[in-house]
């Protein structure tokens, strides 16, 4: 994970979100051919670059939505003109069937933005994000990352002495229920008296006696602010060209034909240059490390 | 240090009239989709203010330890109930942190548990909304903690309701989000697909209520006397 | 310079409803301190110790403003030169640094670099000083390698290093630390002990530590300062209490093996000395080097009597109290059994053990060698990937090392009867208090009660004494006796050595998942050169088969007795020959 993230790792985590939010949200909010092809481009070559292997699983279960989504559409909408069948007297048209298939890579694109996001945003970035709203905030994530491990184990440990005690046997549901309750109302005891001794190692170390402020090791240099006011212009950019190419398509009574204007075209470049710029970046450090492994 | 805090806070202001720029200029540009947008806006700047205020106030050492207290075992929850499905405690969890710690000990109880828990179960755009959701049901449950306390019924008349509110946020995001206007139609068909997901999530929130309405209120009291929080 | 000066303080919590539902009428009103004064030296290394109980706890708390507890105070504390209560709340929070009893319960943060920063954040200290100030302290702390790791993944000694680095990084005078040690490993509680002293040597920071045992902290404190039941009973430089304390008094336990073996064959000598008004000059030896040369020195004379009089300890040990295993049946038995978690290398490779009845065998390693998860298998929690267990009898208890995971109920008699038990007379009065409200003592009651309600057959221990005092451990030792008396087999893992040596009839070492040298526990012991008792250290090529300080001390006498039978020989012949 370390060797793909060295090249997030430099950056501060308001330019990764500031990245991410943009290639999102405007993915979200276009419905167009050409941009949800870059973003599921961007989008699937980023979660590859960001994410351990488990993620990977999830993979097929979200297709089959996005397929299950695109069909279900045309079942649902009749507007269009181009009617293709009937089916139970409803007809099925080419719009609601095009409609159906430009959402849900949508849908595909924003699913795979999301998948990343766990591997991107950990505890520290999303600290430091907190930390700019509310440094209180941002202390109550972090201790409760700190809790939720040891809570998860203590439950372990609680469950395996219960079970040795011969008080829990996991043969009926209800059992099971039963026990499990049981030892989550221990946990939660035991949780209890932890936290306040942890309460006082908060206050001996002075907590409270001033404004909090907010330590993170990320310092936003001077690339992050080129990266994010870059990231801008493009963004306003493509918003800009959009509305005024209508690279933004209407579907429903007939889909306007595929917007090819120079200024639809700009707003198809902006738009990639922003979402595939990182990735790529990403997968040429890697493809140029394993090289250099190979070489050696 | 003095300097520090009036950088801090105005970065607060920066933040949330920058957000509010961007969703009024956000409805204009993506007219298709002006509702998901503003919702969406809303439920991050909902967020926003309530963790500001949070900030700003004088909470108790004691007091803030507990909500992360709360806030991993309802995390933890999910874990320990992973292998039955749809049937979690964790509004039950939430709401208890709003009886006993006020409403704002609620709100960021079940804001934080949404945020944290989806590391672990997928993020996505859903995050403030579920924020927002878990939110409200941990500040409602703080704000009638008194018959709430007092009787089992309605205890578990808000754990139904729990249940149901829940569905009803998710689905209008669900609903404004794939499609460009708010469709009554289509939503009642959204409540309607996702009914039995609603019935499970009330039942599951009434068994657990009532199971835990005795032995974690009996902990929380015992905690809030002995600790003096 | 003076730092503290404690004037008549007296203590005492306030008789609230909790210790009246708990029924304690011996707590109730009763000051936990007595009376204490003294004062602290800057630069000075100051040992509080006591027992459970002692009130060292709560003198160390009333030391710092923000710990302090809700009380009715009496007295005076002076932190240099005004009143502690004259500061401002969160003036003196970096000043004065206190580090607990328990490594998990200190960190508030999920990451190593931001628990460093905790405190500084909390001051409003810019990011640029915290940044220049955390590198210094891992630098200093040897922490740079896991500075990026999340707190959980630490041992418990990293832990705790963690701990402190996190109060020195906010630069105080004073250090207070509670039984720091008490929950680590030997290896790790030897490593926290030298940084506290290089802390005092190197930097002159002053440190007031509360212990309940004195073998680490005897040698290297200036100044020892003892408390039993909220009176300061004894204050003096460590040579001072070694030879002050009583025999009569708890803390004599506490003391390191060469003191009290000082003690004992000094006893005689000291009493007659001072019965003539004459002074003992001869320092107390300390620690096991100095115990070496003062035996060597008081012995040289007849080094080679000493050889004769290990060869006949050799054939009839000196005093063996151990009870016999007679019979030969098996209670459980493992063979050639391997395990290892998902995404691990194998943590038990090939372990074969056979415990008989009414046997006690000891497992010692160090952390990490698969001895816990030994246990696991035995008891039946997890599945041994090969091999086979083989349990002979239904009745299997196990007492974990945490014994708050037993307790799950609300109130101990709850508790008592979900295991089909009344609660004993000592709980008795307890019957309605919730577990967790019970002091230390009565848990660690609670939980044996609790495990020994099925009657069991075999028992299994995962570190019974880990944090607990020399009197609740002697009577671990007792209870271990009498249970091995009626006929209970018991398995524990531990690093106590002492009690090891001191128990169990056989004992094995448990390294990289095998099981080495397991055997005879006097054989076990005398294969060791390291990992064995101090008072086997202590007579190391001096005599041979010594393992407990009461066979050492045995043998010093019959060494004394021959010599002043010689003496009195020679004295004869001389006489005779004049």
């Amino acid at each position: 994970m370390s060797e793909n993230q060295r090249l997030l790792m430099r950056l501060h985590p308001v330019t990764i979100l500031c990245y991410i939010s943009v290639s999102m949200g405007i993915a979200m909010f276009c419905m167009n051919p050409v941009m949800q092809g870059c973003s599921l481009l961007g989008a699937g070559i980023f979660l590859w670059m960001v994410s351990e292997h488990i993620v990977w699983q999830r993979i097929p279960v979200f297709l089959c939505f996005c397929l299950v989504m695109a069909a279900v559409n045309p079942l649902f909408y009749h507007n269009g003109v181009t009617v293709l069948f009937y089916l139970n007297g409803n007809r099925i048209t080419l719009e609601a069937v095009r409609y159906g298939l430009c959402m849900s890579s949508m849908l595909g694109s924003v699913f795979l933005w999301c998948l990343s996001l766990p591997g991107i945003f950990t505890g520290d970035r999303v600290q430091c994000l907190l930390g700019a709203v509310s440094p209180k905030a941002a202390l109550v994530c972090s201790m409760t990352l700190r809790f939720l491990p040891m809570y998860v184990r203590q439950m372990e440990k609680t469950k395996e002495q219960q079970r040795l005690l011969g008080l829990y046997r996991e043969n009926a549901l209800l059992d099971r229920l039963k026990g499990n309750l049981k030892v989550f109302a221990a946990a939660t005891t035991w949780a209890f008296e932890h936290s306040m001794h942890t309460a006082d190692s908060m206050q001996a170390r002075g907590y409270g006696t001033c404004r909090r402020t907010q330590y993170h090791r990320q310092r936003f240099k001077r690339t992050d602010a080129a990266l994010c006011t870059a990231i801008a212009v493009l963004a306003v950019t493509t918003v800009i060209f959009i509305k005024r190419g209508k690279a933004a398509m209407q579907f429903y009574p007939i889909t306007d034909a595929l917007p090819l204007g120079t200024e639809s075209m700009t707003a198809y470049v902006c738009y990639a240059v922003i979402c595939l710029s990182l990735p790529f970046l990403m997968a040429a450090a890697r493809i140029k490390n394993h090289a250099a492994g190979r070489n050696r | 240090m003095g300097q520090t805090a009036v950088k801090k806070r105005s970065s607060i202001w920066f933040l949330f009239i920058g957000s509010v720029l961007l969703l009024v200029l956000g409805s204009v540009v993506f007219q298709e989709k002006r509702y998901a947008w503003i919702s969406f806006g809303i439920a991050v700047l909902a967020c926003l203010a309530i963790l500001y205020s949070f900030d700003r106030r004088n909470t108790h050492i004691r007091r803030i330890v507990l909500i992360s207290v709360m806030t991993a075992l309802s995390v933890s929850g999910r874990f320990l109930f992973a292998a039955v499905p749809a049937f979690k405690p964790m509004t039950a969890v939430i709401v208890m942190a709003g009886m006993y710690f006020g409403a704002e000990a609620g709100f960021l109880c079940g804001a934080f548990t949404a945020l944290l828990s989806n590391f672990y179960f997928g993020q996505g755009p859903w995050t403030p909304f579920q924020m927002v959701s878990f939110g409200l049901i941990g500040m409602l449950a703080g704000i009638c903690h008194k018959p709430l306390k007092r009787s089992r019924i309605a205890l578990v008349l808000y754990a139904v309701f729990a249940g149901a509110f829940y569905s009803v946020i998710m689905d209008v995001w669900t609903v404004l989000w794939s499609q460009s206007s708010f469709e009554p139609k289509l939503y009642a068909a959204a409540l309607l697909a996702a009914a039995p997901f609603t019935i499970l999530y009330s039942v599951s929130n009434v068994i657990f209520l009532l199971l835990m309405w005795r032995p974690l209120g009996v902990r929380l009291e015992r905690v809030i006397t002995k600790y003096n929080v | 310079m003076e730092l503290y000066r404690i004037k008549h303080l007296t203590f005492a919590y306030p008789d609230c409803e909790m210790s009246a539902q708990r029924g304690d009428m011996a707590g109730k009103g009763k000051p936990v301190l007595h009376d204490c004064s003294f004062q602290v030296e800057e630069g000075s290394f100051v040992t509080l110790c006591g027992g459970t109980g002692s009130g060292k706890t709560t003198l160390l708390r009333l030391l710092k403003k923000e710990l302090q507890p809700a009380g009715t105070v009496e007295g005076m504390v002076y932190y240099r030169d005004r009143q502690l209560e004259e500061y401002a709340y969160g003036e003196t929070a970096a000043e004065i640094g206190f580090v607990m009893q328990n490594p998990d319960e200190q960190p508030v943060t999920d990451k190593v670099w931001h628990e460093l920063a905790f405190g500084m954040e909390n001051m409003g200290v810019p990011s640029e000083e915290i940044r220049r100030r955390t590198a210094e302290i891992s630098a200093y702390f040897g922490i740079d390698d896991w500075y990026e790791k999340a707190v959980d993944e630490l041992s418990g000694g990293q832990k705790q290093l963690l701990n402190l680095a996190a109060v020195m990084v906010m630069r105080p005078r004073v250090l207070l630390l509670d039984e720091p040690t008490a929950q680590l490993d030997p290896v790790a509680a030897q490593n926290f002990m030298n940084i506290l002293v290089r802390l005092n040597r190197e930097l002159g920071m002053t440190i007031i530590l509360a212990e309940h045992r004195l073998e680490e902290a005897l040698s290297v404190s200036d100044r020892v300062i003892v408390l039993e039941n909220g009176l300061i009973l004894h204050d003096g430089t460590p040579q001072q209490i070694s030879r002050s304390v009583r025999e009569t008094e708890q803390v004599y336990e506490a003391l390191p093996c060469p003191v009290r073996l000082y003690r004992t064959l000094t006893a005689e000598a000291e009493e007659s000395e001072a019965e003539a008004g004459k002074e003992r000059h001869e320092a107390v030896p300390l620690t096991v080097t100095q115990g070496r040369r003062w035996l060597l020195a008081r012995y040289q004379l007849m080094q080679a009597g000493c050889m004769q009089a290990g060869g006949m300890g050799k054939e009839q040990p000196v005093c063996e109290s151990r009870h016999k295993v007679r019979e030969e049946k098996a209670v459980i038995e493992c063979h050639h059994v391997r395990f290892h978690y998902k995404r691990s290398c194998d943590i038990l490779r090939d372990v074969s053990l056979q415990i008989k009845r009414a046997e006690i065998v000891s497992l010692l390693g160090s952390n990490g060698s698969g001895k816990t998860t030994l246990l696991h298998v035995l008891a039946g929690l997890l599945r041994p990937e090969g091999g086979r267990v083989k349990v002979q009898t239904q009745r299997v208890s196990y007492l974990p090392q945490q014994i708050e995971t037993l307790f799950a109920a609300d109130t101990v008699g709850e508790e008592l009867r979900l295991v089909g038990a009344q609660p004993s007379a000592r709980l008795a009065k307890y019957r309605h208090v919730h577990p967790f409200d019970l002091s230390g003592g009565e848990k660690q009651l609670l939980a044996w009660e609790k495990v020994l309600a099925c009657s069991p057959e075999l028992l299994l221990l995962d570190e019974p004494t880990k944090g607990l005092d020399a009197a609740a451990r002697k009577v671990i030792g007792e209870r271990l006796r009498t249970l091995a008396q009626a006929g209970v087999s018991v398995l524990m893992v531990t690093h106590d050595i002492e009690l090891a040596a001191a128990v169990s009839n056989r004992c094995g070492m448990l390294f990289q998942g095998e099981l080495t040298a397991l055997s005879n526990t006097r054989d076990f012991f005398r294969g060791n050169r390291f990992y064995t008792t101090a008072a086997a250290r202590l007579s190391q090529d001096l005599f041979s088969d010594i393992l407990t300080e009461e066979e050492l001390s045995a043998q010093c006498r019959i060494l004394d007795m021959q010599e002043k039978y010689r003496e009195d020989h020679m004295e004869l012949i001389s006489g005779q020959q004049k």
